[in-house]
């Protein structure tokens, strides 16, 4: 049975390489180019991680898009698998194009002339789970969405942050309030960052690094819970 | 009957739209056999199929192909199946070459030759891309990919819709041919129904979502009838035996599923003949009346 599984996650991987390598193949190279750039004027490995995690992710969503965009759900859903396998099939195409984007970032990062960051800044435990983390919660609620919503779900929802983040700073600026505004936005960030750092602080390393696994593995578990309702609800 | 021996047992399906309902439909495909399904646009047949491959959910009864449930066993119902849809819609910048490999995998018994050799038969240009195909290239590219993994159960939604008529001949042989091998069933659904005619072991009618007969296509020659006669002679008895009625200025042609009492009841002065399949669709339900017991 796992053999199975994993032999339709693997074509369900190669199916997407192959039909989806004309978008993705550009993409990621605007992509390489833009980290060619990056490397050599950020200095702050933290948030150059941020930054490549947001980038990657929406990247990794491509797929989703393209499918949604020609209507080809409904012959993915005539070959034989399951829904739960074409969507878990969108998880793996995700991650492995997260890794093969952040193997090209950390390659640009070690190799490229004028480089103000290092591979060693990614490799190692910490930088790896910084990068695991923020890929987690931002792939978590973006891969049901784009599901549910495709291309112009998430085009609305980033129009709609951006909207609400002007709307916040406006209303930060006339009430003078700008200081309890950002503090409230960056309340739950905080509250994450120092959950984590106490982990960090008080438990042992290993032990710390299998919580936070877990905890990782969780979100995504969720999310795959969650994105396989709503495509087992899409009539085609 | 022994179930296992059916490609196709559907019961009692229902499927509920706003504005349109598929009613409670019951048909059973022996393997080996074509089936014919037909019935005006908007009639069900496009929803019936898209249950038997699990694209829209049902909201009552029980599909099962090959002895298996089309939920439960979906995978393996699924790899059994070659399908081609009415209106063939793969990824528009992939060339054909890469669809085909794309799916290939999925596919214990994908049969590359084969395909090749479909390919080259339809004259399918491998390189190009799948948006830059007519509608019948799509439907011939579609067909290829259908008939290259040993499918057991092929459907056709409207396969005929943008053919040439010389290919439609050729696609209609190479289902009966198809069933050289016995395991291999074929559901078709069209409307044109000379297709039907010429290829179909049995037929299937659905009108306004509701199952109207699914019989042998001998049963169907054999039993239904076209009744005409001067208007005059329409009463009101002879209204309520028939099925459908159209009312024309010279007469009136009517239908009937009991061609043999139709011999009896209507004397002379009445045309009665064998009714083809485009007669019931076209006067089935003319005019308010009933359905078939």
């Amino acid at each position: 049975m796992r053999t199975e599984l994993l032999h339709r996650d693997m074509s369900l991987l190669r199916r997407d390489m192959i039909l989806h390598w004309r978008v993705m193949v550009p993409s990621i190279l605007f992509y390489a180019a833009f980290q060619g750039w990056i490397v050599r004027e950020i200095n702050n490995p933290t948030l150059w991680l941020v930054f490549i995690c947001v980038y990657m992710t929406f990247l990794t969503v491509i797929p989703i898009n393209v499918d949604d965009k020609a209507g080809t759900y409904a012959w993915s859903c005539t070959l034989p698998v399951t829904r739960a396998d074409l969507v878990r099939g969108r998880y793996v195409t995700a991650w492995a194009l997260l890794a093969l984007m952040l193997t090209l970032s950390i390659a640009l990062a070690a190799l490229m002339p004028g480089s103000k960051l290092t591979a060693g800044t990614v490799l190692n435990p910490d930088g790896l789970l910084l990068v695991l983390g923020i890929a987690t919660f931002l792939l978590a609620p973006l891969i049901p969405f784009t599901l549910k919503f495709g291309m112009m779900g998430v085009m609305l929802m980033l129009v709609f942050f951006q909207v609400l983040a002007a709307a916040l700073f406006v209303f930060a600026k006339a009430t003078g309030t700008r200081d309890a505004v950002e503090g409230g936005v960056a309340a739950p960030f905080r509250v994450i960052i120092a959950g984590v750092t106490a982990l960090h602080d008080y438990l042992p390393y290993l032990v710390f690094l299998v919580v936070v696994l877990a905890a990782l593995a969780l979100v995504n578990a969720l999310s795959y819970r969650f994105a396989l309702a709503i495509f087992r609800r899409k009539e085609l | 009957m022994n179930r296992m021996n059916n490609a196709l047992d559907i019961e009692g399906v229902c499927k509920r739209y706003e504005g349109f309902t598929l009613h409670d439909v019951s048909l059973q495909l022996p393997r080996g056999y074509i089936m014919g399904l037909i019935g005006p646009n908007g009639a069900g047949k496009t929803t019936l199929i898209k249950l038997m491959l699990n694209l829209i959910r049902r909201d009552g009864g029980a599909i099962r192909m090959f002895g298996l449930d089309n939920l439960e066993d979906e995978a393996e119902v699924k790899s059994r199946i070659g399908f081609v849809p009415d209106e063939p819609r793969y990824h528009p910048d992939a060339s054909l070459s890469e669809l085909a490999s794309s799916v290939a995998p999925f596919y214990a018994n994908w049969d590359d030759d084969r395909f090749r050799h479909l390919a080259g038969e339809f004259e399918l240009p491998l390189k190009k891309r799948f948006k830059k195909l007519s509608h019948g290239m799509k439907t011939k590219f579609a067909l290829a990919m259908a008939l290259s993994h040993g499918a057991e159960l092929v459907l056709l939604d409207e396969p005929t819709t943008g053919l040439d008529p010389v290919f439609r001949r050729r696609l209609l042989d190479m289902l009966a041919g198809l069933l050289q091998d016995e395991r291999v069933s074929v559901l078709f659904s069209s409307h044109i129904t000379a297709d039907l005619e010429r290829a179909a072991d049995f037929v299937t009618f659905l009108k306004d979502g509701r199952l109207v007969f699914s019989s042998p296509m001998d049963q169907v020659a054999e039993n239904w009838g076209v009744v005409k006669g001067g208007q005059e002679m329409l009463d009101a008895e002879a209204h309520a035996f028939l099925q459908g009625v159209r009312v024309r200025r010279h007469g009136f042609e009517g239908l009937t599923s009991r061609i043999d009492e139709a011999r009896r009841r209507f004397g002379n002065g009445f045309v009665i003949e064998r009714a083809s399949l485009e007669d019931i669709m076209v006067l089935f339900g003319k005019e308010g009346s009933n359905h078939e017991d």
